[in-house]
């Protein structure tokens, strides 16, 4: 996120600002402060400034997130880049608590040692970050392969031994290159130079990783940053720091936001502004025929950004518009402009009013039934952007350059949207969301819901978490706020083993209408103990909540428990705060109500043993291998 | 830059970096900072190269026993 300071008001403002909301008590404000500037002064002395605020906050008990246990270990010192992860934390929506710090040296017993203080400490997040002075890549090998074979596979077996003995979510980071070569060119173009066989270290890493496993890639972040800034082998030689303390910010920003993409929460719409945004001009004022695009300078930038925008939905991101206008001005330019880029089928939602932006923004997140915590928000104006910053805080606001030249660039540098997997249901996203408006539609028209649901022609198709389903069902288990149950968070890792359990059932549910294939948009996984089934989750996502999906998933259960010669089952619903649609699904699925705890929770059971509940006549169920 | 402005740049530097609540002097060492450990002093440099531009050789880096002489070397980087 570097690189995208806003200029309004300066670092040592910000910092100011902070300390004087601190002072005061108010906590709230000095965390929106602090989040400022992990997100847009990457310098390292406000970030070690800010970094010890924080502390002295969260020690107060006033950051409200649950926290993420984290434990870096490494070939150099790393307590510099452990201080500044809570603050990288911070920006990115969690709260990090650093648990462990590795010591020079102690990389390899560590991670062999099962009695280490890096398994002891109990992190469910372990950074490998060693450093490319720990390798052992001699000077033009006889045979450079084989070289790199062994050093890709002693770093491959450190973290299979690493695996071992903890199921936490591992980040790896790779190799950076030094300053400098030995043959010129010819440490890139020859077989056994060295540049290409840190390349090639760097790839066989990347294969290498596994479930749960991520890269973070500091050979690109490092390169980006400029080598030369990157490395000061002053703070080498004088303390075995791997990297200049300039870089350590964005080294930190780069792992906590690969944390937050791990635990299923990176961001998934982008919403737009149009005038001076997407186009040079004011379409209001300038017309259709005098806005900036094709042929100028300025235009040519404003392309720029739509060109990345294309390729964010393709991806899987939805875009929606946010504009002060008039419907039909703002829809002119892509309907009459031959050099636009975008065109109206990539945005699923399309606001152009003169209503206030949060208001605007609070709509479209209402009409596709996400949060506003998944929500980005660009604008050319830093007005609007403040104005949306201080309604909307869950909101991520990049900060914008003035120069629409450097427009692309700061929205492809922004990390909220980064994905650790793709799957197939990301590249198809932006035509479930439009057929789902579509079917929204459909709806206005059926006489009944119950007609509305049958015109729909639904098919599901119900498969066990296993290896083709078990990173979708992760995905849906750490970002799913609305339509579930208890929010119970697990990665991909324990998921799989929670699964693996003889006395669990755990599901997805597929659901395909004559619309659109909405790929795996449920998970239930239920345990089978002493006679009774508890469901100890039940999710689904928000774009197909009213289709009856839960009575289809609960059938398939019930089946399954009278399969195992159980008849008893229990559910329980956890009020989070955010699932309030849910707190009558047991009711409404037939369960008898069993108590009520002090936290608001209720407990619910159902006896099919005293009637089953009438099967979903709505979905079809089909067998896995007919919809695939 | 007079050598009242380069003691309070100084002086924010040491609160950002080290200590909100310290208060410099030229006499004053890492031994009176409970914070100001080795690794925090790592900081202080990089952050006072920061701040105003200069470099210290790695000599440099180890030869300030106290703020006075810390004070003294960055006076003597600015003036070339």
């Amino acid at each position: 996120m570097a690189g995208h300071g806003e200029s309004a008001t300066a670092p040592a403002t910000l910092m100011d600002r902070a300390r004087r909301a601190e002072g005061v008590g108010d906590d709230r404000a000095a965390l929106m402060e602090l989040r400022e500037i992990a997100l847009t002064d990457p310098s390292f002395r406000s970030w070690t400034a800010a970094s010890r605020l924080l502390e002295r906050i969260r020690t107060a008990g006033s950051v409200q997130r649950p926290p993420t246990r984290v434990a870096v270990i490494g070939t150099s010192t790393l307590d510099p880049l452990a201080a500044l992860l809570p603050l990288a934390g911070h920006g990115a929506d969690l709260d990090l608590r650093v648990v462990h710090v590795g010591g020079i040296g102690q990389y390899e017993t560590e991670a062999l040692d099962p009695g280490s203080k890096l398994y002891t400490s109990d992190p469910e997040v372990i950074v490998l970050a060693p450093d490319l002075r720990a390798t052992s890549l001699s000077m033009l090998p006889e045979d450079g392969t084989d070289e790199v074979h062994s050093e890709i596979s002693r770093w491959t077996s450190l973290l299979s031994a690493v695996r071992r003995h903890t199921d936490a979510t591992v980040l790896h980071l790779n190799f950076v290159p030094p300053v400098g070569r030995v043959l010129g060119a010819l440490d890139s173009a020859h077989p056994s130079g060295r540049r290409r066989l840190i390349r090639d270290l760097n790839l066989g890493l990347a294969d290498a990783l596994g479930h749960d496993e991520h890269l973070v890639d500091v050979d690109t972040l490092a390169c980006e940053f400029g080598l030369r800034q990157w490395h000061d082998d002053r703070y080498w030689f004088h303390g075995k720091q791997a990297m200049s303390p300039s870089a350590i910010p964005r080294l930190a920003q780069e792992i906590a936001s690969t944390i937050r993409s791990a635990r299923g929460r990176a961001r998934k719409c982008l919403v737009v502004d149009l005038d001076n945004t997407l186009w040079g001009g004011v379409v209001g004022d300038d017309g259709v025929e005098g806005l900036k695009l094709a042929g100028t300078a300025v235009g040519e930038a404003h392309l720029a950004l739509q060109d990345h925008l294309v390729d964010l939905r393709r991806r899987g991101i939805l875009l929606a518009v946010c504009s002060k206008n008039d419907d039909a001005t703002a829809r002119a330019p892509f309907e009459q402009r031959d050099d636009m880029r975008l065109r109206l089928s990539d945005f699923v939602a399309f606001s152009a009013s003169w209503k206030p932006k949060p208001e605007g923004i609070r709509a479209i997140a209402d009409e596709l039934s996400i949060g506003l915590d998944s929500i980005v928000f660009v604008d050319d104006n830093v007005a609007e952007r403040a104005f949306v910053r201080s309604e909307l805080p869950q909101v991520d606001v990049i900060h914008m350059p003035a120069d629409p030249s450097g427009f692309a660039r700061t929205v492809a540098s922004y990390s909220g949207f980064d994905a650790v997997t793709l799957s197939a249901e990301d590249l198809v996203r932006t035509d479930q969301y439009r057929a789902r408006a579509a079917a929204a539609s459909a709806r206005d028209d059926a006489a009944s819901l119950d007609e509305f649901l049958l015109g729909l022609e639904m098919r599901c198709e119900v498969r066990p978490i296993d290896s083709l389903t078990v990173e979708r069902a992760a995905q849906l288990v750490g970002k799913t706020n609305q339509w579930n149950l208890t929010t119970r968070r697990r990665t991909a890792g324990d998921l799989a083993a929670v699964a693996a359990e003889p006395s669990t059932i755990a599901l997805t549910v597929r659901l395909v209408d004559r619309f659109v294939d909405h790929g795996i948009v449920g998970v239930l996984i239920a345990t089978v103990e002493n006679g009774a089934v508890d469901i100890d989750t039940f999710l689904m996502s928000c774009r197909v909540i009213g289709r009856s999906l839960e009575r289809s998933m609960l059938d398939d259960l019930v089946e399954r428990a009278e399969r195992r010669g159980v008849t008893l089952i229990r559910g329980q619903y956890v009020p989070s705060g955010r699932n309030d649609v849910v707190s009558d699904v047991f009711s409404n699925l037939g369960f008898a109500p069993a108590g009520e705890s002090d936290d608001g929770s209720t407990t619910w059971v159902l006896d099919t043993g005293q009637g089953r509940p009438r099967p979903n006549t709505f979905i079809a169920k089909q067998e896995a291998s007919s919809v695939r | 830059m007079s050598g009242d402005e380069i003691r309070d740049e100084l002086q924010a530097i040491f609160r950002d970096v080290i200590d909100d609540e310290v208060v410099i002097t030229d006499e004053l060492t890492a031994n009176d900072v409970e914070r100001w450990d080795s690794l925090a002093h790592i900081n202080l440099i990089y952050a006072i190269e920061d701040q105003f531009g200069i470099e210290f050789t790695q000599a440099e880096m180890a030869d300030m026993a106290n703020v006075g002489e810390l004070q003294r070397h960055v006076v003597r980087k600015l003036a070339g």
